[in-house]
């Protein structure tokens, strides 16, 4: 039963055996699972059911339909803004659909720095596996294969430069490139049109509009929530309260939220990490005007991604083991993988370089250009935190070596566009940088970017309630529940303990089909907790 | 350390000078009556207001001009387009918290000339080409509040003025496909 929010009248109580907050890659998973495996579901979704129809393919209608903040949600100096979605579906119903697996590097940094259980990519395959059938996860096929995805993918490969056809999840996809405002034909493979139907079918409720204010915690128990049913898109309160009384309690809000239902309930925050470590894998753009036509927004947007990058290296070798979180000191090169970039003309213009004329000339080249976007494996994390008047205040201001990995991720980039045949490179700076060959690359090599020089996008939050072992360093268990509250788990990306440098949605699912498996190891349906 | 001079921590920590805030908070409480907003305001832009007063939306509109590219440049006029009308409309539906900062960041632009533009004549009454030269220095500031106003303000007006579908064909962009190819959506079990 699917019960959207702007049609209750009066206040819900339910009961339930599980109760999951958010519908997205960690909670929709969740829920398949454990519907699946015969528990009754209730799942509570901020955001409102959107239907295909309904996604008319515009950006400005579309920010303020189904994004979180109706797109607007910046880190507190403004110097980035995150880019996630509250609607049925989470963030999957405007994210680009790539598949990326967790790198090996990365696991054994968390079991070596922050004490996870030692894991090679082996014992994760086959919950990528798992997952990946309820997302028809495929390699995207040559005709849907850009122009702007083989230039670059030609212009690597003449480099020397190491990269890959993306794995993604759409499904006789006509190549419109309407990805970002939500697929008007259910051919990408968001949890929308793949696990929340499933779950529907299979006897789960979901809930829309219902923001949870509250998790009901009852002798060191998760026993429930409470939500306020909004109205939408402008997320006014409207009368009626859901409340859910359940003996498995899933938070599963995303990186940007969870943290902050878990602080307005001043609960599972003994070790005072909740919502610190707030990482986003921090976005910019370098475009390439090539002198022919590219529409670079039709199509798949990233197709290609250019990941010889992927480790940052070091002076030192020792260093090189893991590539990551050893800051500035003797950093050369990398921690980043460039992907193909595709933006429509409103969040072109947005993240162009210059102002007046000089943006005007720019984009009367838009559908010449060719571009990149960097995912950052950022290493200096933010924070999200509450004001005094219970406001969700992000901070996040990118610094030290993180922004020596934006230089390098543009000086890089614009090798390979010129590479492509671009005429010139332009970095969407306040003030536009155009290179035009490898001189003017020379020239920027101690560039020294500050934050505000150029606008970010943080697409992937994560790491606000931090996976270990040790209550005193982590929020969450290795099995997924907190350490400080009985049945309460975490299904989102807040678990991992790091960035994880690549688009984290499948492995967002692979981790919830994890939890999900410990949760079906102790507990049964119907057995309360 | 990182910059560590956030919007709210700089505002209480006075960096901008209290004479100058009150300076701009007290000129920023003048109504659309204010002489010289006039032509930037007109009556029925006053009456539909949401969110900006009078002076404010007269100042965005004075930023957009610059900020944005215009009919010398081959593109439509963000006037005719409405482009600060729909942001204030926009503006509209923020919480308070998220929108706060924004009427502030209009007095400042507007009344910052003398101390970061060393001119005694407010933003909106320079030249074109002394506003740009006047709001490319927000962009190029070492503080990093004055490039963090400019880029919001920027890519506020730039994102609703390039996803108007009159700014399209300057830029060869032909627009959604739901208006021009009958695609079937699949159907995927949901509700109607």
């Amino acid at each position: 039963m699917l019960v959207e929010g702007r049609n209750l009248t009066r206040d819900q109580n339910i009961e339930s055996d599980v109760v999951i907050v958010g519908t997205g890659a960690g909670g929709a998973t969740a829920a398949r699972e454990l519907v699946d495996a015969g528990f009754k579901v209730v799942l509570l979704e901020y955001g409102a059911y959107v239907r295909a129809e309904e996604f008319n393919q515009r950006e400005e209608t579309m920010a303020e339909r189904i994004q979180g903040v109706r797109g607007w949600l910046s880190s507190e100096d403004n110097s980035l803004f995150f880019t996630f979605c509250t609607v049925l579906g989470g963030t999957t119903v405007h994210y680009w659909a790539d598949c990326e697996e967790i790198p090996d590097h990365r696991l054994a940094l968390w079991h070596e720095r922050h004490g996870l259980p030692a894991q090679d990519f082996a014992q994760w395959k086959p919950y990528y596996e798992r997952v990946g059938a309820y997302i028809h996860v495929s390699e995207v096929p040559e005709h849907l294969t850009n122009r702007n995805n083989r230039i670059i993918r030609e212009a690597a490969g003449r480099l020397g430069l190491h990269g890959h056809q993306v794995l993604h999840a759409r499904k006789d996809c006509v190549g419109s490139g309407y990805c970002m405002t939500g697929c008007t034909y259910n051919r990408k493979q968001s949890q929308l049109v793949t696990n929340v139907p499933h779950v529907l079918k299979n006897g789960g409720d979901i809930y829309t509009q219902c923001d949870v204010r509250r998790i009901l915690v009852e002798n060191g128990r998760a026993v429930g929530v409470e939500a306020q049913v909004i109205d939408h898109p402008s997320r006014r309160p409207l009368g009626p309260k859901v409340r859910v009384r359940a003996p498995i309690v899933i938070l599963a809000a995303g990186a940007l939220n969870t943290p902050v239902v878990l602080l307005r309930t001043e609960t599972a925050n003994s070790s005072g990490l909740v919502g610190t470590n707030l990482y986003c894998n921090p976005g910019v753009a370098s475009y390439g005007v090539m002198d022919d036509p590219v529409e670079m927004f039709r199509g798949v947007p990233n197709a290609f991604t250019v990941d010889h990058y992927l480790k940052a290296r070091y002076r030192d070798e020792a260093m090189n083991r893991f590539g990551y979180g050893e800051g500035e000191n003797g950093y050369i090169e990398g921690g980043y993988i460039m992907l193909t970039s595709s933006t429509h003309p409103g969040y072109t213009g947005a993240l162009s370089p210059g102002f007046g004329a000089e943006l005007g000339s720019f984009m009367q080249d838009y559908n010449r250009l060719i571009s990149q976007y960097s995912v950052l494996d950022d290493e200096n994390p933010g924070r999200v935190r509450l004001d005094g008047d219970g406001n969700a205040i992000y901070t996040y201001s990118s610094h030290g070596v993180d922004l020596l990995k934006i230089r390098d991720f543009l000086l890089k980039s614009a090798r390979i566009l010129l590479e492509g045949g671009a005429r010139e490179v332009i970095l969407p700076t306040n003030r536009t940088i155009r290179i035009r060959n490898a001189g003017d690359i020379e020239r920027l090599a101690d560039w020294r970017i500050r934050p505000n020089d150029i606008a970010m996008a943080g697409p992937h939050p994560m790491g606000t309630a931090r996976m270990g072992p040790d209550p005193r360093t982590s929020v969450v268990a290795p099995t997924g529940e907190t350490h400080d509250v009985k049945n309460l788990y975490i299904c989102d990306s807040s678990v991992f303990p790091t960035s994880l440098g690549v688009d984290p949605s499948w492995t967002i699912m692979a981790r919830a089909a994890m939890t999900t498996d410990h949760i079906r190891s102790v507990h049964r349906p119907g057995a309360g907790g | 350390m990182h910059d560590p001079l956030s919007r709210r921590e700089l505002l209480r920590r006075g960096v901008w000078g209290t004479p100058l805030l009150a300076a701009a908070t007290g000129l920023a409480a003048c109504s659309g009556g204010c002489a010289g907003y006039a032509a930037y305001v007109r009556d029925e832009d006053a009456a539909r207001l949401q969110f900006f007063t009078p002076k404010q939306f007269a100042i965005a509109t004075a930023a957009a001009d610059v900020l944005l590219p215009g009919p010398a440049d081959g593109f439509p006029d963000h006037r005719e387009l409405g482009i600060v009308r729909q942001l204030d409309a926009e503006l509209s539906q923020w919480e308070p918290v998220r929108s706060a900062d924004l009427p502030l960041l209009l007095s400042l632009l507007e009344h910052g000339t003398l101390l970061f533009g060393h001119s005694l004549s407010r933003m909106s009454r320079l030249d074109l080409e002394d506003r740009r030269v006047y709001l490319a220095g927000w962009g190029d500031s070492g503080l990093n509040v004055r490039r963090s106003g400019f880029i919001a303000l920027k890519g506020l007006l730039a994102f609703y003025y390039f996803a108007h579908p009159a700014t399209w064909p300057a830029i060869g962009y032909d627009g959604p496909w739901m208006d021009r190819f009958e695609i079937p959506a699949v159907d995927v079990g949901l509700p109607a």
